[in-house]
């Protein structure tokens, strides 16, 4: 049924005089539970379904989408997308291109050995309860804060070029969080990574979490924030652990190395980047052992899957080889610009949503360092552990992020424990000075679910492959 | 869109749906087209109808009220019914609430009989037609053009079997336009009620005088000054404030300055700040997602802490009143202000800027962030039309800045306020004036 809507969308829009159709129809489902303090504030299933037809008509784009799954609806949809084409084509400079290619046909399915709508609601809420319950015999904890969410999304893509791909894609995961509050000042800290770990995976990622054995340490912490000092503002050394690296890879390369930014359609909103096409293949964004590629093909991220929303298959490419910038994440219209074929990365969060470049995963290649050795290496610094809010400007040049919790280092030695250190700096200087990564035994692709880009606002989810890694000469405590 | 009686239909068809001790149902519906250009051209184009149907089902056992949600684009009969059987068993399997009193009651003021608003359709050519427009003004002065126009109506209803219901049809349209230079760029938006209000010239011209007084930037040194804030910076701090600040979670939590400083002073006598859905240049709904109407609701009085927004369950924990701002439930987020409206002053802003003997004007925020909730300090960045200026007068283009403030201590130093307000913000909106203020702080500069 689903395939017969399929080909009445792309049909209904060549008939009406489409150069060009694609058609995403999406059923997903989603599970959220939250508890806090031992009350269940979310337990909660969203059922989704809808169908998103983009196309080009006179050399233009137009879209249009609907949550209507009938043959009438589907069909008017179809024709209105194609005259929303028509009305962009008042004003193009010249006809879209897009990049030649032969016909795409495929499946894929993300490697689930536990699927998560399987495991009963008792477990996961037990889980929950579990460590909402040992956070909070912990003296001084005022909030224990728990959740678990789970999708499953199935995927029709096809085109006007005979391409036709069915992906099914689970994605799981979970935080826990525990807050002390002492007078005006409180300690937050959570587990794992960035406010919480996801991947494309089944229930067994949230079981490799180890959620429980975890709880006590992080609200041990959580309190023990509470008495820490503030972050001195100085000039020195800074380790981040795997999380922290990770969004440092986001927001100083990931969102750079997006091709729409760079030829300026993003420029009213999600802005511009400093990597213009000049510099590509020269700019030295980083240390001569900083390696970074967007890779979909591995298992696992949140950026991982078997092709993109245009129908390209996933890809692995080199954004920045041996400190190098050496490339763009593109989609079939941008890449021909820079001469190239699509890296794979045009991605829409929802079928009522036009697909736009996005991360896959990005990931920071493993070093060889040992993380004890790398603190004992460092006679001066700091070592900082989970992000907390990340500022950067349009061009991605001026960060500035904030962490929940970091360590003083003095002679090689974790010292006292510091409360929301921050650090500041501009992107390419601190890459530059990334003088150390940890080896893949620390290497972690960390999820991101909630990217923001585009207008209206579509939130993804992208992966970051990344260890700790040490940094000279940054500003903290700004 | 869905009109009244069909929305009242569906929603019917949820309460019918289960045994539930206590239900809720909501139906948002929404058609939005959206028309982006950039480089002069438009690029993306889009037209998407989505409706949502939520629902909510409690179950009332000895220990507890047991909670269970589900959400549907489904919005046939049989798919209604199934999704709302698929919360029930949800609601079977959750733990006893002890903490969730009930949902909320039929209000004891009678609904005011509201009139089905005739909500336009904006067409995509409609859209594109002024889109030209503003390509034409930027051609006009050889800079390009880039920003969105959102065009949408949508209809609210929400119905539970205590007797609430609710139902709304609204509409807005939003611009942005971006002029752009080799090496400067000036902003400018607007939010109406009707597509028809927003000139579209107007707007384009004022985007492009920035941009061309912008030109060749030049920098200056990080440090406190005196700014002058126009409405698009004003309204993202306002919005920022309001999510962090005047919500009833954070006040039962004591995490906000407001928990700890009711009725007391927190900024300049000159700050007063009010959620209210009715003030006519705000674009809101008249009643929050469990159906219950909107409270005009004083925030910051004069600089004095006066109070929160609060929703069902809020109001239970703190034994305070329902002010109507619950989002779709079940949420973890408490309720948040959606109506800010800041009292304005009695300055042109002509007069703001003629008073600046050395200082810095202020068109837009990025990428505002949190940095530490204890001292409500916020970092960001400005963007697209920021001039230094001197003895009164716009100087020339400045390269941008991150500024790093504790907010409450910044508005401290509010010197004037304009005597005109509108809606303004991107994300968050805000009813707010220009401000002129003393030693706003700049911790960093950008190389742009």
């Amino acid at each position: 049924m689903d395939k017969e809507l399929v080909e009445l969308a792309l049909n209904t829009a060549k008939l009406k005089g489409a150069s060009y159709a694609d058609v995403r129809l999406i059923r997903k489902q989603e599970e959220y539970i939250t508890i806090k303090n031992g009350r269940i504030q979310v337990l909660k299933r969203d059922e989704d379904a809808g169908i998103g037809i983009r196309v080009i008509f006179n050399g233009a784009w137009g879209f249009a989408a609907t949550a209507k799954l009938t043959k009438a609806d589907i069909s008017r949809t179809a024709i209105l997308a194609v005259r929303v084409a028509k009305a962009s084509s008042t004003l193009k400079a010249k006809d879209v291109l897009l990049d030649p290619r032969e016909k795409v046909v495929g499946t894929y399915r993300t490697k689930v050995l536990k699927d998560p709508f399987q495991i009963s609601l008792d477990k996961k809420i037990d889980l929950l309860m579990g460590v909402d319950a040992i956070m909070r015999k912990v003296k001084g904890v005022a909030f224990a804060e728990t959740d678990l969410s789970f999708s499953k999304k199935y995927q029709i893509f096809a085109s006007s070029d005979d391409s036709y791909i069915e992906q099914t894609i689970y994605q799981s995961g979970g935080s826990i969080a525990a807050t002390a509050v002492k007078g005006n000042v409180t300690g937050e800290r959570s587990y794992p990574g960035m406010h919480g770990h996801y991947k494309c995976a089944g229930y067994e990622f949230v079981e490799s979490q180890r959620f429980l054995d975890n709880a006590e340490r992080v609200a041990t912490e959580a309190v023990a924030l509470i008495n820490a000092k503030e972050c001195p503002s100085i000039t020195t050394t800074v380790i981040t652990d795997g999380s922290m690296t990770a969004i440092k890879i986001h927001e100083t390369i990931g969102h750079p190395t997006e091709l729409d930014r760079v030829l300026g359609t993003e420029v009213s909103c999600a802005g511009k980047s400093h990597l213009t096409i000049d510099k590509l293949h020269k700019f030295q964004m980083g240390a001569s052992h900083v390696n970074i590629t967007a890779d979909a093909t591995i298992e696992g991220g949140l950026g991982s899957f078997g092709f993109d929303d245009e129908g390209t298959p996933a890809q692995k490419t080199y954004l920045i080889k041996d400190g190098i910038f050496n490339g763009y994440l593109t989609s079939r219209e941008t890449a021909p610009v820079i001469g190239e074929k699509s890296s794979g990365a045009m991605r829409a969060d929802s079928w009522s949503s036009i697909p736009i470049i996005r991360m896959t995963n990005i990931n920071l290649l493993p070093g060889k360092w040992r993380l004890e050795d790398l603190i004992a290496d460092t006679d001066d610094g700091i070592y900082v552990e989970s992000a907390g809010s990340p500022s950067i400007d349009d061009m991605r040049l001026n960060y500035h992020i904030a962490s929940e919790i970091g360590w003083l280092i003095k002679n090689g030695k974790k010292t006292e424990m510091i409360r929301r250190p921050s650090y500041a700096g501009i992107s390419y200087e601190m890459w530059r000075n990334c003088d150390a990564i940890c080896n893949e035994n620390y290497w972690e692709v960390w999820g991101v679910p909630n990217c923001g880009k585009g207008d209206p606002m579509q939130t993804m989810t992208v992966g970051h492959g990344a260890a700790p890694a040490r940094f000279r000469n940054i500003k903290i405590g700004e | 869109m869905i009109d009244k009686n069909k929305t009242k239909e569906l929603l019917n068809a949820g309460l019918k749906a289960t045994p539930a001790d206590m239900v809720e149902v909501g139906l948002f519906s929404t058609e939005r087209g959206t028309t982006r250009f950039a480089n002069s051209i438009i690029h993306q184009n889009i037209f998407a109808e989505n409706p949502y149907l939520w629902s909510r089902v409690i179950l009332k056992s000895k220990q507890g009220m047991k909670i269970g949600g589900l959400s549907t684009r489904n919005l046939t009969f049989d798919g209604i019914t199934e999704a709302i059987g698929r919360a029930y068993e949800l609601a079977e399997h959750s733990t006893p609430d002890k903490e969730f009193v009930s949902l909320p009651k039929k209000s004891k003021t009678p609904a005011k009989k509201q009139k089905e608003a005739k909500i336009d359709f904006v067409t995509p050519e409609q859209r594109a037609s002024a889109v030209k427009k503003i390509v034409n003004v930027c051609k006009k002065h050889n800079l390009t053009a880039a920003g969105v126009i959102t065009t949408s109506r949508y209809s609210v209803g929400i119905v539970n079997n205590l007797g609430v219901y609710n139902y709304c049809k609204n509409g807005d349209s939003y611009m942005t336009v971006t002029a752009m230079s080799d090496n400067s760029s000036g902003f400018a938006l607007s939010c109406e009620k009707k597509f028809s209000k927003i000139n579209f010239q107007e707007l384009a011209e004022i985007a492009c005088e920035k941009a061309i007084i912008s030109k060749n930037p030049r920098e200056i040194k990080p440090g406190a000054y005196t700014v002058l804030l126009e409405e698009p910076a004003v309204a993202e701090l306002i919005a920022y404030l309001g999510w962090v600040e005047f919500g009833a979670r954070a006040f039962a939590e004591k995490r906000s300055i407001m928990s700890k400083k009711l009725g007391k002073l927190i900024t300049g006598k000159n700050i007063t700040i009010t959620d209210d859905c009715n003030d006519p240049r705000m674009i809101a709904l008249p009643f929050d997602f469990e159906g219950v109407d909107k409270k005009k609701v004083p925030l910051i009085e004069k600089g004095i802490a006066k109070g929160i927004v609060t929703d069902s369950f809020y109001a239970n924990k703190l034994k305070m009143k329902n002010t109507g701002h619950a989002l779709p439930q079940p949420s973890a987020w408490g309720p948040f202000p959606t109506a800010p409206v800041m009292k304005t002053g009695n300055k042109t802003k002509a007069e703001m800027l003629k008073s600046i003997d050395k200082g810095i004007l202020i068109t837009r925020f990025w990428y505002t962030r949190l940095v530490d909730p204890d001292k409500t300090i916020f970092t960001g960045l400005t963007r697209d039309g920021t001039f230094w200026v001197e003895n009164g007068k716009i100087q020339y283009g400045i390269k941008n800045l991150r500024y790093t403030i504790n907010l409450y201590e910044t508005l401290k130093q509010v010197a004037m306020i304009a005597k005109d307000a509108i809606l303004s913000g991107e994300g968050g909106q805000a009813v707010v004036p220009a401000l002129l203020i003393n030693n706003f702080n700049f911790s960093s500069k950008t190389e742009y």
